[in-house]
């Protein structure tokens, strides 16, 4: 199911690309990951990908700042949020910018698994 | 003023006014106290493995569960009239630990100076280090022989920085490095110098004299040590494997320094920037040192239970050398390399037998020399093939304990016999693609028996053979590689989880008692499988995937080999380390019982149990304080007319009694218009629920009741105590006292289906705790039954439901009135285990003859 599914990640803790990287990659899908939003804006101008998880809160380009340049630069790109308890606001927010869904923590690998493919199928959809 | 002259004295309308705001008070304290109860059950969720957190989720946790406990207190302060202003003082304590839990400092646990290596196991970590407390746990779980030897721990080694001024001096060093006024090698020479110097508190020398004197009267003279590092903190992802001394063949004169080197290697260059990169600050460093008995090692080597170079291969490899170890750590001289299969009877697939020139030896008067290999030896293999085999079905055995890839030191002493050195986990970098590819074509090969039913409690994956537990009483002797079945998740069946490969159960939660115990030994399991008896047979050869929760015939061996190379256990991330540290101080409850003589504010030790008390004296004061009024304004307090001897109060916050009955004192159940309580009392006094015979009570649980703290013997059917509901048309708060032990339930229910929730709280009883714990488990099974996760701790349990529908939650709530009445004595009559599954049968009969939950 997970074949072809490019995904980019993005949070400033390790703990979250090394995991989420894992689990995804051993679901079948193509995961590049960043601790540094700028690398990964970087990464973004070069590559298109089907779906980026994103952290909000981080030093140097926030989520919100990846996301405008998502929805900018490549609009069928789908993001979800990783926001942190209480922060429903600020998803409000990034709703409103065109983020696919959010996640808060602690949430299930397997629930982000599902958010991503069906994020995925949203994107090759807009592509289409 | 007094408390009670707030409901007494002449005002009477402030009275009034008072007593609402302290329900509301309470209300509060209800809603924080659930809150809390949330936040808990939400964190230890998260050790299941299969969700994902970081620090920031932590720091979050902490700010949210400070805030809530805080607010406990205010509002218990307001209602008690600052009766418990010393529980902000524990409060301040706890919250401090919790803190420090999350800064990753250590808050070191009370042990002794020094521990002897044979009483130390994995859980000893933060006193022993990891290293000690991994070769501690292979000589107490496995049957593998190590070197005798003692630990001086890191208690002694925090007593060595305090008492001197090291401690001032790392943070001096450590904040000179945050401004980079100096190198990582100018702090570490600086701090060398410094603790080789600072003179040893006498406590810590004369533990060390002790330890040495019993190892030498062990080996009926004298001995030469091995004294090796084992600092705390390292761990899967922090492995600062090699950066820390360890020194051979110390002389017991030469003790003392040689700790005090050890201890330095704490700072070395390398060990402060790897610290420094990973986020561990220097101030926060400990070291535990061992002093093991040198072994007379004819050869020494390392063994990888999969060969980092192949890992698909599925073999081991294995170097070894003539004389010590050091040979082969440090790559100098050849050594001789095997690959061996992982299978018995574990074959040398390839050898390559090098020509050894040196070797490492200690001469009698210690230290170490560097000697040649004598002529005849040099072109030998080192060990024989039967040795090899000896060592892989050792090194595997410590693998599997383990739960993932080792990187062990071994020795073949004078005798022949092998010795374990050393044992931690080994990274290896695999092609997890080709792997994955390997394990999707190999599970097509394998019948799917059971997939997606129930929880994954454990993650991992195991194999095994099946052995059906059919009666919890009788529990089978269990064989190597055996998968457990059963049909209930009892606790009982918790002494079998450490030899089980894993464990599979028909009923049972994710954050119930025995998956706990799984998690704890990292045996993988799957609860509330519903059909894992019916469909498992004994003797079955199983493959538990308990990643994706899938169950296979026969043994998949790709995915076993994936399981181990995929990743180092979750558990051992700095995160999870964190995590089970800030629990600590979060949830273990020490006051269960209000009756006994501890229920006070000076023995809570955690946040769980600063609510428990604060909740049972709330509670306690607005009772004392209901006493004084009946109806005024919008709150009426009524006593509920019941066909049984309880006492029942309630305070009616809004529309929770019919209007008619509000100028009477008292009420019978039809006025009540709270439907939760009503349903509730109806099942309570439904007939059949309450006995009325006094339970037959045999001399044991007698002497048991009038020797149990704080507890008074009353007849079966005067209650004397008092109890109090708090209710509205929507809302309960429902607080039993019946006999000896404690109900509470606190439900909402609504038409909007996600507000509804309904909380169980039970503890106590009169008779001995096995007694009261055996109840326990049957009033869980049953709450089980009727979808409540439960959570249980001896008589302890917490159950839970929400977002229900209000009729469903309704029926529940009769269901609960009956449980309540019928499990009212049950205790006493819990002769034996076979008593749980006895009551659950009958109270399943028997309800189900009144009414369909």
């Amino acid at each position: 199911m997970g074949k072809n599914i490019e995904v980019l990640v993005l949070d400033d803790e390790a703990i979250v690309c090394e995991r989420l990287k894992e689990f995804l990659e051993d679901k079948g899908l193509k995961v590049e990951a960043f601790t540094e939003s700028a690398r990964a804006v970087a990464r973004l101008r070069e590559k298109k990908f089907d779906v980026v998880v994103t952290d909000m809160k981080m030093p140097g380009p926030t989520g919100m700042d990846v996301l405008k340049f998502i929805k900018g630069e490549q609009p069928s790109t789908q993001a979800i949020v990783i926001t942190a308890y209480g922060a429903i606001e600020n998803f409000r927010e990034t709703e409103a910018l065109g983020a696919y869904d959010y996640v808060t923590k602690p949430f299930q690998l397997a629930n982000i698994y599902n958010l991503i493919v069906k994020a995925a199928k949203h994107a090759k959809k807009e592509q289409a | 003023m007094k408390w009670r002259s707030f409901f007494t004295g002449g005002h009477q309308k402030g009275g009034v006014d008072l007593l609402r705001t302290k329900i509301q008070k309470f209300q509060s304290l209800l809603g924080e106290n659930n809150r809390v109860l949330e936040l808990m059950a939400e964190a230890e969720e998260s050790f299941r493995g299969d969700f994902l957190f970081d620090m920031q989720y932590l720091r979050g946790l902490a700010d949210r569960l400070e805030e809530s406990v805080k607010g406990i207190l205010l509002d218990l302060n307001f209602i008690t009239e600052n009766r418990y202003l010393s529980l902000f003082i524990i409060f301040e304590k706890i919250h401090a630990a919790v803190n420090d839990a999350l800064l990753n400092k250590r808050n070191i646990p009370d042990a002794p100076l020094a521990m002897p290596l044979a009483e130390v196991d994995q859980q000893l970590s933060d006193v022993v280090g990891e290293k000690m407390a991994r070769l501690g746990e292979i000589q107490k779980r496995l049957p593998y022989r190590i070197p005798n030897g003692f630990i001086i721990t890191s208690q002694a080694c925090q007593r060595f920085f305090r008492k001197t001024n090291i401690g001032d001096k790392i943070a001096e060093m450590e904040t000179a490095m945050a401004a980079q006024k100096i190198s990582a090698h100018e702090a570490e020479s600086q701090l060398r110098i410094f603790i080789l110097n600072e003179p040893l508190p006498r406590e810590i020398a004369t533990q060390m004299k002790h330890g040495i004197a019993g190892l030498e009267k062990e080996a009926g003279g004298k001995v030469l040590l091995a004294v090796r590092s084992s600092a705390i903190g390292e761990d899967g992802r922090l492995s600062f494997a090699g950066l820390h001394d360890t020194l051979l063949g110390v002389q017991p004169a030469e003790a003392s320094r040689a700790y005090q080197e050890v201890v330095a290697s704490l700072f070395t260059s390398r060990a402060i920037t790897y610290r420094l990169h990973h986020g561990e600050p220097l101030s926060a460093a400990l070291m535990a040192v061992g002093f093991l008995r040198m072994i007379p090692a004819t050869a020494s080597g390392v063994a990888y239970t999969l060969d980092p170079n192949a890992p698909e291969q599925n073999t081991m490899l294995v170097s070894a050398a003539p004389g010590l170890g050091k040979t082969v750590v440090e790559g100098k001289g050849n050594s001789d390399r095997f690959i061996i299969s992982r299978h018995p009877p574990h074959q040398v697939i390839s050898r390559e037998v090098a020509h050894k020139e040196k070797q490492y030896e200690i001469p009698p008067q210690g230290g170490m020399v560097l000697t040649d290999v004598p002529s005849a030896r040099a072109e030998l293999q080192t060990v024989s093939d039967d040795f090899l085999a000896r060592l892989a079905r050792a090194a595997l055995h410590i693998e599997k304990h383990m739960k993932s890839v080792q990187d062990i030191e071994w020795a073949e002493d004078d005798r022949g016999e092998l010795v374990i050195l050393q044992a931690r986990p080994l990274r290896i970098i695999a092609d997890f693609q080709n792997i994955t590819r390997r394990v999707q074509a190999a599970v097509q090969k394998h019948a799917t028996l059971i997939s997606g039913r129930g929880t994954i409690s454990c993650r991992g994956i195991a194999h095994g053979t099946v052995v059906v537990v059919k009666d919890e009483n009788k529990l089978p002797e269990l064989p190597a590689n055996t998968v457990l079945v059963a049909r209930n998740s009892s606790p009982k069946l918790a002494e079998l989880v450490p030899a089980a490969n894993a464990v599979i159960t028909d009923i049972g939660a994710a954050a119930g008692h025995l998956a706990t115990i799984t998690r704890e030994f990292r045996v993988p399991s799957i609860m509330d499988v519903g059909i894992a008896t019916q469909v498992l047979r004994d003797g079955m050869e199983i493959t538990v995937d308990a990643e994706e929760n899938i169950i296979y015939e026969g043994k998949v061996e790709e995915l076993l080999l994936y399981d181990i190379v995929s990743r180092l256990p979750l558990e051992d991330a700095r995160e999870f380390r964190i995590l089970r540290r800030m629990l600590k101080r979060i949830v273990p409850l020490t006051l269960k019982d209000p009756q006994a003589g501890n229920f006070k504010p000076q023995n809570c030790r955690s946040y769980h149990d600063i609510i428990r008390f604060a909740h049972e004296k709330a509670v306690e004061y607005l009772l004392e304080g209901s006493d004084q009024i009946t109806t005024q304004k919008n709150i009426q307090c009524k006593k509920v007319l019941l066909q049984i001897p309880i006492d029942l109060t309630v305070i009616d916050i809004g529309g929770g009694l019919v209007p008619s009955s509000s100028h009477t004192a008292q009420c019978d159940i039809a006025e009540v218009n709270c439907a939760a309580l009503r349903s509730l009392l109806e099942g309570l006094t439904s007939p059949g629920a309450w006995s009325t015979e006094p339970a037959g009570m045999d001399v044991g649980s007698f002497m048991s009741s009038v020797t149990g703290p704080g507890i008074l013997m009353q007849s079966s059917v005067q209650m004397s105590q008092r109890n109090l509901a708090i209710i509205s048309d929507r809302y309960l708060n429902l607080n039993l006292h019946l006999g000896y032990h404690f109900n509470q339930v606190d439900s909402y229910l609504s038409e909007t289906r996600n507000d509804n929730y309904m909380y169980f709280r039970f503890a106590g009883g009169v008779t001995d705790s096995i007694r009261r714990s055996r109840r326990a488990r049957m009033i869980s099974t049953i709450l089980q039954k009727f979808d409540f996760m439960v959570e249980i701790a001896g008589d302890f349990i917490i159950a839970r439901l929400k977002k229900f529908e209000r009729q469903a939650l309704l029926d529940r709530h009769w269901m609960l009135g009956y449980l309540i009445g019928f499990t009212r004595q049950m205790d006493v009559s819990m002769r034996d285990d076979s008593m749980v599954e006895k009551g659950v049968d009958k109270f399943m009969k028997t309800i189900l003859k009144h009414k369909t939950c």
